[in-house]
């Protein structure tokens, strides 16, 4: 019954207020794309504001600490780039403490360009592709190793010449040594499904200046890999985003999402326009249906939360039997 | 919330998941009466499974002195007050436990230590809970008092840790109940960390995901007791498996001392967890602070343990703690000894109630020696 309480009273409203989903356009660029956020590149693209809830549909609830990011693309034909950016006063990239918790973000695409997967990280039959950035990597990648005990407690001996470590041996991502990528590439199903890629080959970098994040996310825009998703210049795909703050104690479940899909249109490749030896949209037979989220849509959820909401109205002044006390 | 059965709170209590016992389960007593804290437990734990990078705060088993020992830092009073009011009518827990005091949108009442919380694995060793006063003499309770509580992972029944874990990539085994952290699926949340009571959930700097005490199941599938077990050099542990209350076989020898006899008691029982390390209770502690502590059955386990001459079968399972490195399935005691058996029913240990007497000369005529009284 709470749950039921809960879509009523939290997600719905949500839903109905973010109904219009944001139109992120990925343009086309004869330039290289690198995992830089400064490039000048960048300031030739306008951002898209994407506000954001704390995730309440999962234990356990929390977020809430960011409000909204800013969210860019651009595609060469052969790479597709996002830059996000997001206000955040403190600085996060301590993993080695057992208090503290890493400045993070995510962007999440369904698998199969065709689908509609929920947009709270895919369903059992439709899943996403979630490219998932952390300050504690970026650190590790930026201080040239590992950020572990010595740089939490120093002074520290250099190495113990013992231990297992199981989680590495097992092959745990988190756990390895030496990270080549800040960016986490993940397949979902679902809440608690995330596993991560057989290769993780999504480039980012993201710096912080003056209470801002800035971090770009890198990919070519066909990998071959199954469960990566694909992106097909002049078609369109969703997109999605999540955002976490360290120092609010926000990890995992814990996080700022946004509560639809966003539509991501890919701009053709003009004619000729693509770099040299990169596969183009002209190229490409593939015939994908175009799966947005088109004004009628957000109709239908309208019609659906006013109906909702008389009910929620009708439900809270109808006298209901007192619950038994648990004994 | 599915409601299931806790019998240690004696009533259904509310739990994420559906009751599932596990085939047998995992369980250890220890005579608290017996410990004198030399931390060979600890350090057995230590060099056999954190010995490594990252590690060097962990204690999977770790000995403190209560009343003022903790570790993490006051875990134990922060979960008590945070639970709030804990009362008992008879052996029926009236308060809430950590699921059903859990705040909205979370699945355990709990806390994240901070950081430095692990940083005093010794604070207030050997520390007695008030100043001895002139012309104070010893009597049971004694006014002055400490005592060592050996502590490691409960492998709870209904473990917070399983429950709080949003990946479930906490599991509790179907062959023999031990709880273990999948390594390969845990993401460092520590949401377990908050959630476990006990704070026997540990992160790792280094591989950046959570460890936990792995009931040392290499040996245990083997046949063989815990290296913490079978290292305690005052003898004060069993492993053993437990079976819920209407299914107690007093040949087993920790349902003896726990559904049987009632002489071992779980720790914390309120929080809800169904813990299956279990204590006899030290009989020199006043009895509110043991109430508190094992739950309302220690007035009962602690006269049992002042009158233990007077029961050969309750002597005899106890001088089986430490006599073996095997795991004992099921024990007898008879014509002055106890015996231990495996799973076969093989005998694989047999120790004399009564160690005997022998009195030898003081001119050993065949040696041609003279014997000093030199114990």
């Amino acid at each position: 019954m709470r749950r039921v309480w809960i879509i009523l009273l939290v997600v719905l409203p949500s839903l109905l207020a973010q109904a219009q989903a944001a139109k992120l356009t990925a343009k086309f660029t004869e330039q290289e794309l690198l995992p830089d956020p400064t490039a000048p590149i960048w300031n030739q693209v306008q951002p898209v504001v994407i506000s954001l809830s704390p995730q309440q549909m999962a234990k356990p609830f929390g977020g809430g600490a960011i409000k909204a990011l800013s969210a860019r693309a651009l595609h060469n034909g052969r790479l597709i780039a996002f830059l996000l950016e997001w206000g955040d006063a403190t600085k996060d990239q301590e993993a080695a403490q057992t208090d503290r918790f890493s400045d993070a973000v995510a962007v999440q695409f369904p698998v199969d360009p065709k689908a509609t997967p929920s947009p709270f990280m895919g369903d059992a039959q439709n899943a996403v592709n979630i490219w998932h950035w952390q300050a504690a990597w970026q650190r590790d990648i930026d201080e040239g190793g590992l950020a572990d005990v010595d740089r939490a407690y120093p002074p520290y001996a250099d190495e113990v010449p013992y231990g297992i470590y199981v989680a590495r041996d097992v092959g745990n991502w988190r756990s390895q040594r030496d990270h080549k990528t800040p960016v986490e590439n993940l397949i979902a199903q679902g809440f608690g499904t995330l596993t991560h890629q057989e290769l993780q080959h999504v480039l980012g970098r993201g710096v912080w200046e003056d209470g801002r994040w800035k971090v770009v996310f890198v990919r070519a825009l066909h990998t071959g890999l199954l469960g990566d998703a694909r992106f097909i210049p002049g078609q369109k795909s969703l997109i999605n985003f999540a955002v976490w703050d360290g120092s609010s104690g926000e990890r995992g479940a814990q996080k700022s999402v946004s509560l639809v899909w966003h539509e991501l249109m890919l701009e053709a490749v003009p004619a000729g326009g693509a770099l040299p030896g990169t596969p183009a949209s002209a190229t490409t037979k593939e015939v994908v249906r175009v799966v947005g989220v088109p004004g009628w849509v957000a109709v239908v959820l309208g019609v659906l939360g006013v109906l909702l909401g008389a009910i929620v109205v009708w439900l809270l002044y109808h006298p209901r039997p007192s619950e038994p006390e648990i004994g | 919330m599915p409601s299931v059965t806790n019998w240690q709170i004696n009533r259904p209590m509310e739990y994420p998941y559906e009751e599932s016992r596990p085939k047998r389960q995992f369980a250890a007593v220890f005579d608290t009466n017996k410990c004198i804290a030399c931390q060979t437990c600890t350090m057995a734990c230590k060099h056999t499974w954190t010995s490594g990078r990252g590690q060097e705060y962990m204690f999977w088993n770790n000995v403190e002195t209560k009343p003022y020992g903790f570790y993490p830092l006051g875990w134990d009073v922060k979960i008590l007050s945070l639970l709030g009011v804990n009362r008992w009518v008879g052996h029926t827990y009236q308060g809430k436990t950590v699921f059903e005091a859990a705040p909205p949108g979370q699945t355990v009442l709990g806390y994240l230590p901070d950081d430095l919380d692990w940083a005093h694995p010794n604070i207030g060793e050997d520390e007695p809970a008030g100043t001895v006063e002139k012309g104070d003499y010893f009597s049971l309770p004694h006014k002055i008092w400490c005592f060592y509580l050996p502590r490691l992972c409960n492998h709870c029944t209904y473990p917070a840790c399983l429950a709080a874990c949003p990946r479930k990539a906490i599991y509790k085994r179907p062959e023999d109940g031990i709880v273990l952290v999948d390594q390969s699926r845990c993401r460092g949340y520590r949401e377990c960390m908050r959630a476990c009571p006990y704070k026997k959930v540990l992160y790792n700097a280094v591989t950046r995901v959570s460890e936990k005490c792995i009931g040392c199941y290499p040996l245990v599938e083997q046949g063989f007791q815990t290296q913490c077990v079978t290292t305690c050099i005052g003898k004060i542990r069993l492993n053993g498996w437990i079976s819920p209350p209407d299914k107690a076989d007093p040949e087993k020898p920790i349902d003896f001392l726990v559904h049987i006899k009632k002489i071992a008691l779980p720790l914390y029982p309120q929080t809800g967890l169904e813990p299956n390390i279990y204590y006899i209770p030290p009989i020199h502690v006043p009895i509110n602070y043991l109430r508190q502590m094992f739950g309302p059955g220690v007035e009962h386990a602690i006269n049992l343990y002042k009158n233990l001459k007077d029961d050969e079968q309750l002597l005899g399972c106890l001088t089986l703690f430490g006599a073996t490195n095997r795991w004992i399935e099921k024990f007898k005691v008879a014509d002055g000894y106890a015996f231990g058996y495996d799973a076969k029913g093989a005998e694989i240990v047999r120790v004399p109630l009564k160690e005997p007497i022998y009195i030898r000369p003081f001119e050993d005529q065949e040696h041609q020696a003279v014997r000093h009284n030199t114990p």
